[in-house]
């Protein structure tokens, strides 16, 4: 069997590393007893539960140390594992974060058994427990660096701006991430644009993360589950981007539990419920949030009469346990958008006196896991995601709305074979994708003045191989190899243009036209991504990593604006836009102390990007055939440190982090003088920081009542201030020189929420309802979210944007039924 | 489902404050902007150029930032041209420092091409993109509506003011890609010449003008009533522009082209322009347009500079502000009547300008008989009756 012969590579691999002959002849005999106590293998099996909600918890790490050996399992969506070593006196560990560990002894005759194992939750002990830069247990020792698995939990206790849970905002709290501001339609991780993110769920992407303009995150919070954050390693199996993954994996349903719950807050409100419809088998949820009460924001203030906006979400999900070891889930996420507002841009070039945007997400994903035995699964995930946004004018005379519609939409197949045994951990695979991108249709509607112009559809295929394996070759130190090799294909039918070499591309320059056929490659391009992780652990609360990445992007957000808005264009790389390649280079140490109580990281990454997109001055994307024209590329370097230390227990939690980081980009000298930005001199980013300090406490103060606070500052981000100003065309107008050579002023803010749990002090009771009341903002600090300069009659003058000027107080309700 | 909302306070309206800034120029640019039409008007091109030490501040109180005496000069004794089809030439006169004017018997034409060449008293020589002057369709409709709400003219006491809003109708040409702006000019019926502050008004053989007086408080206002009939003319400030890449070939309606202060109840004339631009103007216009009118909305394009169409023959990477176009004129002389306002006061503007009425020298010991003012003529006065002045 090939589990027999593992521990003999692995070996090698040992061999190599130690290169001491003497050493290695000693290490041999010591091994050989293991060997052959390894023929007498043992097994336990069970479930992990919950020990107050009954639900079987998923990601649970079983392990066990035979000789300095970690035989490790972590648990499925129910919560069953099973795990083989060889028989003996051991202690079985299970391990969850958030949950108190458990230990199984068993003694030296032990056979094989089956095992219920109850975890309670750490809160219910008045403990907290936040976010974890480790892996899912630290005996696993992951090798990777820069991962922040975040807690559902911990998110929902940091303050949110309208008392709901909003991962985009909580991970903003975590080192290196940050934003263009409060109505950014994404973040910035580690220097990186919002498009360079890959934001997963379930499997899924997702190409707009947020509602109401950056004010919502997606997705009803009551279905999410966890949120794992990779902004240094990135495992080989994800790919298509180039700065970071924002994996979201949402609940399993619950087979054995009745579960209603919901929620009422200031904006929107949430249900969800959770049926099982075959005892141990088969159950399915639906978890839907609307928030429909824009009407009211007349009452408000009297400037909020011509805003509306509005949106609802849905997300569902089947679970079938088909059989021991095969289970089928289904998901699927819809949601819906309206946002009419005088803040944003109108479609230029339509007569029109109102402007709203719509857009529509729909992503389906159907997995099948299959045990082959213990050590040996294989997963099938076939995926789909559409996301349909359109930017529209309402003309004055008739109400006929005309809507400029465009639309990204993914499909994907992805296996995987994964493999884990003692100190090692393999995954490999295989993924095809394909993209269609509708740049833009103008819908005229009923329109007489509008024409009806249709930009042709984009295809592209992309193929991916990936390997990662994870391994321990000693206690102390252990590695990650991944590699991914990518293959991406522009296809026809579409039509390529050349131009003449060394002029600016537009349509003087062209010089010939190429049709391609439906099914004819225009382009393509592929490359490999290594992905390597090394850790140095010199005792067990002390370790040292570092780590190397290389991504390439094929598809990516094509926008002239401070943040990507709702509509921006996605496009696909092609003959003439060549793909993103970042490098990224970390290294970190990790140190915790009291008991594991406290932790303290220290990170520093050096990123260096090809081929990021930038756009020429005037450069307009809306319904061009064309978008090469309106573009250039350039290379981006970002560089930065980050420091936290955070307390993960007691009735008293949480961390401060502080971070040093810069990012500058650059277009290339190639270009034409006429096409360059800023000279071809490089200038800092929309989004560059340089400091940010960020700090999320969370109190208990006894078994109902908590708090929480944060607080943040930031450097205020560049803008591009005016060299000075000219009177002309009877008015007087600003002119500009060098790109973001000025900073608005710095961000900062306090928040609180103050969380009651259960009121009516009931135990047991089946309905159990929370109250949150949270202040966003408190000491009301007016951040600017932008600077610009406006030439009024005759007179330019300098204002300042702000998003929220005011404190914002917020109520919620939240109840569970079950 | 139970639950409960308590609303204490939210301010989702985004708002936006003045901002402080100061600012100093280091690199000086010329700046050069003209249009030659086929207008039988005075065209002129303005040729000036910042001072590199130029400081431009936000104001104490109304954190204003406005011209400022002397943040740029006149380029004087340039050799100025414009070639029409690469052959003719025609040569411009400094009429003022700084401005040249085409010859009065200049009249562009649709099809023709013009090229701008400017040689500075130094010797240097800057060329113009080649405009063609493109023919742009006529105004097929246009009307006015009363906007009650108005609009924020600082040149006025109160600040908002109720405007009349002009819309106009126009066939796009379908076999060609067209690019408009629209310009409008008002011309208002002025009924005080002449103010003195601390003096008064004299006519003499050598000229009219205040002249101080000892006796009277340099607080002390005294207007003076126009001789002749007089008009103030208003130009607009605002950039229309507008493309048919989405809509070529169809008739526009209701394209809102000017807001029309409501200065004062008695009819007004208003001449709309319809421009046809070059793809280059329009974009340049655009931009221009997108960095300091469409801003500040949650998305702003952050600004870059403007490249005009105008460089330097021996610098191409010398950046010139402005932009020399040629524009074919459909022409609107709108009366516009004003019978659909409100709050408005016949012969109102003096006072919707400065915030009083019109204090005038009553006879006194000193003279009995008050002089009337010249109504000179300036960019902004005159005493002429403008061509479609309904009397």
């Amino acid at each position: 069997m090939f589990a027999d012969y593992f521990p003999h590579s692995q070996f090698t691999i040992r061999l190599a590393f130690l290169m001491n002959k003497k050493l290695l002849g000693f290490i041999l005999l010591l091994w050989l007893p293991a060997l052959v106590r390894a023929q007498n293998i043992v097994s336990i099996k069970g479930v992990v539960i919950d020990s107050l909600t009954n639900q079987p918890l998923a990601g649970v790490a079983v392990s066990t140390n035979v000789d300095n050996d970690i035989y490790g399992q972590i648990s499925d969506d129910q919560g069953h594992f099973e795990l083989f070593f060889p028989q003996g006196k051991r202690g079985v560990t299970f391990k969850l974060l958030g949950y108190v560990p458990r230990y199984v002894f068993l003694d030296q005759n032990t056979q094989s058994r089956n095992l219920s194992v109850r975890m309670e939750k750490v809160e219910n002990q008045l403990e907290q427990v936040v976010v974890s830069t480790k892996g899912y247990d630290e005996t696993v020792k992951k090798p990777l660096l820069g991962v922040n698995q975040i807690n559902i939990k911990t998110l929902s206790k940091i303050p949110a701006a309208f008392g709901e849970l909003d991962f985009l905002r909580g991970v903003q709290m975590l080192p290196g991430v940050s934003s263009v501001g409060e109505a950014s339609n994404g973040v910035n991780i580690r220097g990186g644009t919002t498009d360079q993110n890959l934001i997963l769920l379930d499997g899924t992407p997702i190409f707009n993360p947020t509602h109401m303009f950056g004010l919502f995150s997606v997705v009803p919070p009551d279905a999410l589950n966890n949120l794992d954050l990779y902004k240094g390693n990135v495992p080989a199996r994800y790919g298509g981007r180039a700065a970071a993954v924002m994996d979201i994996t949402l609940k399993t349903p619950d087979v054995n539990q009745f579960r209603l719950s919901g929620g009422l807050g200031l904006i929107s409100e949430k249900l969800m419920v959770n049926v099982p419809v075959v005892k141990e088998k088969l159950a399915f949820y639906v978890a839907a949030r609307g928030a429909l009460h824009d009407f009211l924001l007349p009452y408000i203030s009297d400037d909020l009469d011509s805003v509306k906006t509005r949106f609802s979400e849905v997300v569902g999900k089947v679970f079938w346990r088909v059989n021991a070891k095969n289970t089928l889930s289904l998901m699927g996420y819809l949601s819906t958008d309206y946002f009419q507002t005088n803040l944003l841009a109108n479609l230029p070039n339509v007569v029109g006196e109102t402007t709203f945007f719509d857009h529509q997400t729909q992503n389906f994903s159907l997995k099948w896991v299959s045990l082959i035995n213990a050590n040996l699964d294989w997963q099938m995930t076939l995926s789909a995601a559409n996301y349909d946004p359109t930017i529209g004018t309402i003309e004055t005379a008739t109400r006929n709305k005309v809507r400029l519609e465009s639309g990204v939409y993914q499909r994907q197949a992805t296996s995987s074979l994964n493999y884990q045994r003692n100190r090692q951990k393999w995954e490999v695979g295989a993924s095809f994708t394909n993209y269609r991108i509708k740049p833009g249709i103008l819908n005229p509607g009923n329109s007489q003045s509008v024409n009806l112009i249709v930009i042709p559809h984009e295809f592209a295929n992309e193929m991916a191989v990936f390997a990662d394996n994870e391994i321990s070759f000693t206690p102390r130190f252990a590695a990650t190899f991944g590699l991914r090799y990518s293959f991406f294909q522009n296809r026809g039918p579409t039509t390529v243009r050349t131009y003449q070499p060394g002029e600016p591309r537009d349509e003087f320059s062209v010089l010939e036209t190429t049709r391609y056929e439906q099914g004819q490659t225009t382009k393509a391009n592929g490359g490999l991504e290594p992905r390597v992780g090394l850790r140095y652990a010199p005792n067990p609360d002390l370790s040292f990593k570092l780590g190397y990445n290389l991504m390439r992007q094929y598809l990516q957000i094509v926008s002239n604006t401070t943040t990507p808005i709702p509509t921006s264009r996605w496009k696909t790389s092609d003959s003439h836009i060549r793909p993103q390649v970042s490098h990224l280079v970390t290294g970190g140490a990790y140190h915790s102390f009291d008991s594991d109580i406290y932790e303290v990281t220290l990170e520093a990454y050096l990123r260096q990007s090809k081929n990021i997109i930038d756009y020429k001055p005037g450069a307009n994307f809306l319904l061009q055939e064309f978008p090469e024209t309106q573009l250039v590329q350039g290379r981006s370097q970002s560089y930065g440190i980050e420091a936290m230390l955070s307390k993960k227990k007691g009735n008293f939690t949480g961390w401060v982090n502080y971070t040093y980081a810069r990012t500058f980009n650059q277009t290339y000298a190639d270009l034409n003088v006429l096409e360059r930005v800023n000279n071809g001199n490089r200038y800092p980013a929309n989004y560059d920081r340089p400091h940010s300090f960020n700090a999320s406490i969370d109190l208990v103060a006894d078994k109902r009542n908590s708090f929480s606070f944060s607080f943040v500052y930031s450097t205020g981000r560049p803008y591009t201030q005016p060299v000075g100003f000219v009177e002309y065309l009877n008015n007087f107008y600003p002119y500009f020189d060098e790109r973001n050579n000025q900073r608005i002023p710095d961000y900062h803010r306090f928040d609180l929420a103050w969380h009651i749990k259960n009121p009516s002090q009931k135990e047991n009771q089946r309905w159990k309802g929370n109250w949150s009341f949270t202040v966003y903002n408190l000491y009301a600090r007016k951040n600017a979210y932008s600077v610009f300069f406006k030439s009024e009659s005759g007179v330019a003058r300098a204002y300042k944007l702000q998003i929220f000027g005011a404190p914002i107080i917020a109520l919620s309700y939240n109840f569970v039924f079950e | 489902m139970v639950g409960l909302i308590l609303l204490l306070g939210l301010m989702l309206a985004a708002c936006v404050n003045l901002y402080k800034v100061e600012i100093e120029s280091s690199k000086s640019y010329l700046i050069v902007e003209g249009t030659v039409s086929n207008l039988p008007d005075l065209q002129v091109i303005s040729i000036f150029r910042t001072k590199t030490d130029a400081e431009f501040k936000s104001s104490e109180f109304t954190s204003t930032i406005v011209a400022q005496k002397g943040s740029s000069e006149a380029v004087t004794k340039a050799k100025v041209a414009v070639i029409e089809n690469a052959q003719a030439r025609y040569e411009l006169m400094e009429t003022e420092p700084g401005f040249y004017a085409m010859p009065p018997s200049f009249l562009g034409k649709t099809g023709n091409t013009y090229q701008l060449s400017v040689e500075t008293a130094e010797g240097q020589k800057y060329l113009s993109s080649v405009e063609t002057m493109s023919p742009v369709p006529p105004i097929v409709r246009i009307y006015d509506k009363f906007n009650a709400k108005g609009i924020f003219d600082r040149s006025t006491s109160a600040g908002q003011i109720a405007t009349n809003d002009f819309y106009v109708d126009f066939q796009d040409p379908a076999d060609q890609r067209n690019f408009y702006r629209w310009t409008s000019t008002t011309y208002e019926i002025q009924k005080i010449c002449a103010t003195c502050r601390g003096g008064r008004y004299y006519v003499e053989t050598s000229g009219a003008d205040c002249r101080t007086d000892n006796g009277l408080s340099v607080n002390n206002f005294f207007d003076y009533e126009c001789k002749s009939l007089c008009w103030d003319i208003f130009y607009s400030s605002s950039l229309d522009i507008f493309s048919d890449v989405y809509t070529n070939g169809k008739l526009q309606k209701d394209k809102p082209v000017a807001q029309i202060p409501l200065y004062q109840s008695n009819p007004a004339l208003v001449v709309i322009r319809q421009m046809s631009l070059s793809p280059d103007a329009y974009r340049y216009y655009k931009l221009v347009q997108d960095q300091s009118v469409n801003t500040g909305s949650l998305a702003d394009t952050p600004p870059a500079p403007i490249r005009g169409n105008v460089s330097n023959v021996a610098d191409e990477t010398e950046l010139v502000l402005g932009y020399f176009s040629a524009s074919d004129v459909a022409e609107n002389r709108y009366w516009l009547e004003r019978k659909n306002t409100s709050g408005a006061l016949p012969n109102g503007l003096f006072s919707t300008k400065n915030g009083r009425d019109p204090i005038l020298e009553q006879p006194s010991d000193l003279r009995s008989i008050i002089p009337l003012a010249e109504c000179l003529p300036t960019t902004s006065r005159t005493p002429n009756s403008p061509s479609g002045w309904r009397f």
